[in-house]
């Protein structure tokens, strides 16, 4: 490896490569569940500015079989930024640069380091944003928003990662470059979409190092308003009937009663209660209306009466749908709600999907298997990652991270849930993706499409030196590339 | 016998960084946004105590020299439920006692303790035109702190020319924070006990320096160190005599765009965020602010030992503020700091913008009401 790390200080400067331990270790963890001690150590860490740093670095990885992992803002949450072979971690946050504005056709190009909340930032000014919200926005990057596909808060109107990339500039496992998608075109109907298989491919297939995304006007005016339901399958259906209405919501969130308890974690501790749901209901639908004061006013007035038709009411506590919110969108909470809410237990989640029909029946496996487990739950969220009624669901729990059992148990959880998803015709994952924690079940999940895709992962990458060790199980990875 | 590591104490605020990993202490974290490795990052520094904590590496000179790569901008605190520049100052000071140095700091440190100031100096040198505002035996003493006294000369005659009667010390006394940034508690502490004794003597005190004010006002109760005094930073004093009419101010600004820089140590450690933003408009500037104020402004990168041990990086950090500060259109970049003027000034070279401490403002546009 001495070797290998001369090359690369001479491709990138010595500042831009550490191999000292003590620098490795902020890159031995993601946001997993995992026991307390667990570390997985790189080689290297290396800090490329642009593409062509990327496709060095790739090339000298490439002559010698080592493996390569790209990191954003290490919040991934089923280990898919861990270097569990070892090798190269390739930090992209100094790639953040704008790159293109270009104001007339609603685009913005700029490297894949460049933090979501950074790009909201530069977008500002100019009256525009990128509607893509995780919770981690702060933290997580635009190229691992791709690589991972995670969800975010305004989904429903605005869709995933999908329906904002327009072209990537992808480095391949021999430092090839090449520029996907359709430039600035909204939609293309040529060639395959290499674009979308990149797209939660969590840097198996290439390092993303450039993106060009669709972007939007800020809207004017912004309403949140939380209904309470009786049973989640009720906010499920006035979704469907809010819509039928031709209202088009911009965020639409359904909590069980222990959720709202967690968002509003800051509530509880200002005023020493916890947010409870008033009797009579056991859930809630939380939405956002934006557009100009007319359009909101008109969609308010319309939800009101869907809502109170279905027999739901408003949560007219103002406290509590700002605390909500702060959690969901604004971030503006007196106390961090991710540190003060893991104080003494890790958050952890299953992260399966199901048709919308099926959503109490998997709510039921969830009551099912925390019981078996003896596992404290934290409680349930839908996202609704795509347009129109698209439930991505946080079925999330506490896990004790320093005590073994507590750890094992949460995987064994997390396991019963994705086969019980994929029973009910839905999917194991919907926002964290395979990584290290499903890798077993993707047979599963998509039988023997999985061979198919081992063979698009072999195009990409022959050597198999991108990310190893996730996705796919151990028996389609013969090789060791252990150094 | 030895110490018991401080970071002990602090595993659980370690675990729980661990745990919630949100990152949200390193999208303004000065360091980090130059070298780009989260070494320097409140998390990756968590990640690497952690692994102190479970004896997967020890104390070593290459680790206080990643943890002294800090400006103690407090950034990292403004999203986290912890304090976390006192934790790391804490595991450096463990390092510090097992016999680890950093050399920069200890010349420093040592400085301090021979000649009351971290530059070496010996002579404070005020013009005689103030010699007579000058009372030993008043109530109010004017605390400039070490660079407006010795490097920033400027500002200490400014303050000077808007105070009436005040006592000033003649010999320096050094307030210690820039030692208990660094990590050197003890000696921190001994300069604090030094300094106590005399502000004591004092109804007011007013300092012109944002590190001493927060170093007074908050880090020396920390120690166990309350001072009877009450502590005004310079903002804080000239609004005081705003609002009670005791001085005025021209227009000085009239027609011009001006931007604020807001020191850590009175800003987002303290609060201090719209007391020199009245000042600034009531002397008529069209104040425009940066993308990056108040809780969440970019720090300008001298604090914390940081400027003495790595000047060039120091500079960068400068740069950066001093490239978003022209982006608003302004020339002028105004601050409340001696420190934060002198880094500013370093990294602005050749950017045509002006960097001014709000005291060198305000001492040309004061007049009192008695004087028209």
């Amino acid at each position: 490896m001495e070797d290998i790390f001369k090359d690369l200080v001479s491709i990138l400067g010595k500042d831009r490569v550490a191999t000292d331990i003590i620098d490795l270790f902020p890159y031995s963890r993601d946001w997993s569940p995992m026991d307390h001690d667990k570390d997985y150590l790189p080689d290297a860490v290396c800090i490329p500015r642009d593409t062509n740093d990327v496709s060095n670095i790739m090339k000298m990885a490439y002559k010698h079989y080592v493996p390569v992992v790209a990191w954003g803002g290490g919040t991934g949450m089923g280990g898919d930024n861990l270097a569990v072979k070892g090798g190269i971690v390739v930090a992209t946050r100094a790639m953040g640069k704008f790159i293109e504005l270009d104001k007339s056709s609603y685009t913005l190009t700029v490297q894949a380091g460049a933090t979501i909340q950074s790009i909201n930032d530069y977008l500002k000014p100019y009256g525009l944003w990128l509607p893509h919200d995780p919770e981690s926005k702060p933290a997580s990057t635009i190229g691992a928003a791709i690589m991972c596909d995670n969800d975010g808060t305004f989904g429903i109107k605005y869709g995933g990662m999908v329906d904002y990339v327009l072209n990537a500039v992808i480095v391949l496992s021999n430092g090839e470059i090449v520029r996907i998608g359709h430039r600035k075109a909204a939609s293309t109907s040529s060639g395959y979409k290499l674009l979308w298989l990149m797209i939660g491919s969590e840097g198996t297939l290439g390092i993303v190092t450039e993106v060009t995304v669709r972007v939007f006007p800020r809207p004017e005016k912004r309403e949140v308003m939380i209904w309470l339901t009786k049973g989640m399958d009720m906010g499920i259906n006035a979704l469907y009937s809010i819509h039928r209405s031709g209202i088009w919501l911009e965020s639409a969130h359904i909590n069980d009663g222990h959720r709202l308890d967690y968002y509003t974690l800051a509530y509880k501790e200002r005023t020493g209660k916890p947010a409870e749901i008033p009797a009579g209901f056991d859930s809630l639908l939380a939405i956002s209306i934006a557009g100009d004061k007319d359009v909101v006013r008109f969609s308010r007035k319309k939800i009101t009466d869907v809502m109170l038709s279905l027999g739901s009411r408003p949560f007219e506590n103002e406290d509590i749908v700002k605390g909500w919110w702060a959690s969901k969108h604004t971030l503006q909470w007196e106390r961090n709600k991710w540190s003060s809410g893991q104080r003494s237990a890790k958050f952890g989640a299953a992260d399966v999907a199901v048709p919308p029909g099926r959503i109490m029946d998997i709510y039921q496996t969830y009551l099912e298997l925390t019981e078996k487990y003896n596992i404290r739950r934290v409680g349930t969220a839908i996202y609704n990652s795509r347009p129109h009624v698209s439930p991505s669901i946080s079925f999330a729990v506490y896990v004790d991270d320093h005590d073994r059992q507590s750890v094992k148990n949460f995987f064994r959880y997390v396991h019963g849930m994705s086969k019980r998803a994929i029973e009910l015709e839905g999917t194991m994952s919907s926002y964290i993706g395979d990584g290290t924690r499903l890798r077993r079940l993707t047979p599963i999940e998509h039988g023997n499409g999985l061979d198919l895709m081992w063979k698009i992962k072999k195009a990409f990458d022959p050597e198999n030196i991108m990310n190893p060790g996730k996705i796919f199980p151990k028996e389609y990875d013969p090789t060791d590339y252990e150094v | 016998m030895v110490k018991e590591p401080q970071i002990n104490k602090y595993r659980d605020e370690i675990y729980t960084c661990v745990r919630s990993r949100c990152g949200f202490c390193f999208s303004s974290c000065p360091i980090f946004l130059i070298k780009g490795l989260e070494t320097y990052t409140s998390r990756g520094k968590s990640m690497i105590i952690k692994a102190y904590l479970e004896g997967k590496i020890e104390f070593s000179q290459e680790l206080l020299e990643r943890f002294s790569q800090c400006t103690n901008c407090g950034f990292c605190t403004t999203n986290c439920d912890v304090d976390r520049p006192e934790i790391f100052n804490a595991f450096k000071n463990d390092m510090i006692n097992a016999g680890f140095r950093i050399n920069e700091h200890q010349r420093i440190c040592d400085n301090i303790t021979r000649q009351g100031n971290p530059y070496g100096d010996n002579a404070t040198i005020v013009p005689t035109k103030y010699w007579g505002k000058i009372k030993p035996g008043s109530d109010l003493l004017f605390f400039a702190g070490c660079t407006a006294r010795y490097r920033e000369t400027s500002i200490l005659h400014s303050m000077m020319e808007i105070l009436d009667e005040f006592d000033f010390l003649e010999e320096a006394v050094c307030c210690g924070s820039v030692m208990l940034r660094a990590g050197n508690t003890d000696e921190a502490m001994v300069q604090a006990l030094k300094l106590k004794e005399i502000l004591d003597k004092y109804e007011t005190v007013v300092t012109a320096c944002a590190g001493c004010y927060n170093m007074i006002v908050e880090q020396y109760p920390k120690l166990g160190i309350d001072v009877r005094p009450k502590i005004l930073h310079s903002s804080q004093y000239i609004k005081k005599l705003l609002d009670e009419g005791r001085i005025h101010l021209s227009k000085i600004g009239a027609g011009t765009k001006a931007t604020y820089h807001d020191p850590c140590h009175i800003g987002r450690m303290t609060g201090i965020f719209e007391n020199p933003r009245a000042i600034i408009r009531a002397m008529g500037f069209e104040l425009t602010e940066m993308p990056r104020n108040r809780e969440g402004a970019l720090c300008c990168g001298a604090g914390g030992g940081y400027k003495a041990i790595d000047g060039e990086s120091a500079k960068r950090i400068a740069n950066e503020r001093s490239l978003e500060a022209k982006g608003t259109g302004s020339r002028l970049l105004i601050t409340a700091c001696p420190f934060c003027v002198r880094n500013l000034k370093d990294g602005s070279v050749g950017m045509g913008i002006n960097v001014v401490d709000i005291v060198e403002l305000v001492a040309q546009a004061i007049y009192h009401p008695d004087a028209i």
